[in-house]
């Protein structure tokens, strides 16, 4: 597997087929004498900002801070969780019944977008 | 026997759903102004369309994936937030475009000013993309488009001269006039060739759960319906060639032109002609705002698809929501529909290398395309088109400060 080329912006996915996001960065464990260690695949606006410029992430990251609702901290997904690597990349998580994941989306869900009639559910 | 059914609809999709603001506005003016004489550019952008329609399609029933996702992946995140931020702002524009065109008609049918139908028309657009399905809202505009073949038929009542018609559809020099000529000929091709069609056409093929078996039907449906779709566009130049350009009417604004239906249709002429703009326009809008949303959510990897509940994709359906309010700004400041469009087709142009340019490796990408790749001769027609691409871009910028005031 090469990290970059089959992990790194792939589309992630739970086991009902939901979208997690897409890896916006990959964490390794650099250690002295051995090869690096993958350690986990972040999503995150500030993370995918930082690829584009260091500047960038921190304006994402203050503008997000000052109007998003929930914390601003990116997603990590630890490769043990991965189940299939191809086009995309499928997660034993269930997105649906875990709190800490697609935070801003059942926000929206609940807060915003449920309220206006015709959102159905 | 499904097969020809899928091809029939598709077919009807693509000519009922192919006059937007962009098409309506470049051709009047064309016509109005060179005669036949840029009949070629509307031929040029019509098979460059086919061949794009036909490998975005192939991607998605192969692949269930869409341009925007291979191209996130193969390309990566700091390639691809170039492509997504031109094409939302010029997304942007031509649903302005869109929204000041559907504005217009409502005012040429009442009297009462765009302005005050530019909120009235956001707010439907919103309506019918939050309660309705992708396949109600697809096909069901494209029925309703079929009226734009009232073009045709004027066209062929009007008479053209077929010879001068079949001359022009060979590229060639103007008679006088060369900065406006090419600024339209830009226009056209920009109004055709449009990157919107590249990324919402995967999208939809995968909303509509094509697999391997949709590649013939596919393959008919970009070639013939493309093609039929053109003619109408065809139609209007003809038409205004042969009604607008005697009577010295340069088409600088759509009231100038209304008239344009009344010479072969009489009375029925008039509403013929805003209605033809309305339902283009509006269809064309609730494309490009589901446009927008799916080329957003796609490259942050959210959940989308307009046959879903908007409960069940809060940003999907909260990025088409946020985008309606902004594209309704210009019109309800009265901004010239026209004068937005052709400006939306420099922009167009200007953001098509960038869209297009990536189809050539992620055609030849056997992970997402299997045994389906490009051939020799897709793979000429792509690297052909993007080098047109190119070359729009860069002349797009001197040509429209040359031909366009």
């Amino acid at each position: 597997m090469d990290l970059v080329r089959d992990v790194l912006d792939a589309r992630l996915v739970d086991r009902r087929g939901r979208s997690l996001g897409r890896v916006d960065g990959i964490l390794l464990d650099v250690r002295d004498g051995r090869p690096p260690r993958f350690v986990a695949m972040e999503v995150g606006l500030v993370t995918a900002a930082r690829r584009i410029h260091p500047r960038l992430a921190r304006w994402v990251r203050a503008f997000a801070i000052k109007v998003l609702p929930v914390p601003v901290r990116p997603t990590r997904y630890s490769p043990r969780l991965c189940r299939d690597i191809g086009v995309d990349v499928k997660l034993d998580v269930d997105a649906q019944s875990d709190a800490r994941l697609l935070r801003l989306e059942k926000w929206l869900r609940r807060h915003v977008v449920e309220r206006i009639p015709g959102a159905g559910e | 026997m499904k097969n020809l059914s899928k091809i029939g609809l598709g077919i009807l999709t693509s000519v009922g759903g192919y006059l937007e603001v962009g098409s309506i506005g470049t051709s009047l003016q064309a016509g109005a102004r060179f005669r036949y004489e840029l009949l070629w550019a509307l031929l040029i952008g019509t098979v460059c369309v086919a061949f794009l329609t036909e490998m975005t399609g192939r991607l998605a029933a192969v692949s269930h994936h869409t341009v925007v996702d291979a191209m996130r992946k193969r390309f990566g995140f700091g390639f691809q937030v170039w492509p997504l931020a031109s094409q939302v702002i010029v997304d942007l524009f031509v649903l302005a475009s869109e929204i000041g065109g559907a504005s217009l008609a409502l005012e040429l049918a009442t009297g009462v000013s765009m302005r005050v139908w530019a909120i009235p028309i956001a707010t439907a657009i919103w309506a019918l993309l939050w309660l309705g399905t992708f396949d109600a809202i697809e096909h069901g505009v494209a029925v309703l488009g079929l009226v734009t073949l009232c073009f045709v038929v004027a066209a062929l009542e009007l008479g053209p001269e077929w010879r001068e018609l079949r001359q022009s559809l060979v590229p060639h020099m103007p008679s006088a006039d060369a900065g406006q000529y090419a600024y339209l000929a830009v226009g056209i091709l920009g109004a055709t060739i449009s990157p919107y069609l590249v990324t919402f056409y995967s999208s939809g093929g995968v909303e509509e759960k094509w697999t391997s078996k949709d590649l013939m039907p596919n393959r008919m449906v970009a070639a013939v319906g493309m093609g039929f779709g053109s003619l109408v566009a065809m139609a209007v130049i003809v038409v205004s060639a042969l009604v607008l350009a005697p009577r010295g009417v340069k088409a600088e604004t759509y009231q100038e032109a209304a008239f344009i239906l009344t010479i072969p249709f009489q009375r029925w002429g008039y509403p013929l002609f805003w209605v033809s703009l309305a339902i283009g326009c509006i269809g064309a809008a609730l494309e490009i705002s589901l446009d927008v949303s799916y080329i957003v959510s796609q490259s942050f990897g959210w959940d989308w698809g307009e046959s879903q509940k908007p409960a069940e994709e809060a940003r999907f359906a909260l990025i088409y929501t946020l985008a309606m309010p902004i594209a309704a700004i210009p019109a309800l400041i009265g901004l010239d529909p026209l004068k937005l469009t052709m400006f939306s087709m420099a922009l167009t142009v200007i953001a098509l290398p960038i869209v297009v340019g990536p189809l050539i490796v992620i055609m030849n990408d056997e992970q997402y395309l299997k045994t389906h790749t490009n051939g020799i001769v897709t793979n000429v027609a792509v690297v052909l088109i993007v080098a047109l691409a190119f070359l729009l871009a860069i002349v797009a910028i001197p040509v429209q400060m040359i031909g366009g005031s």
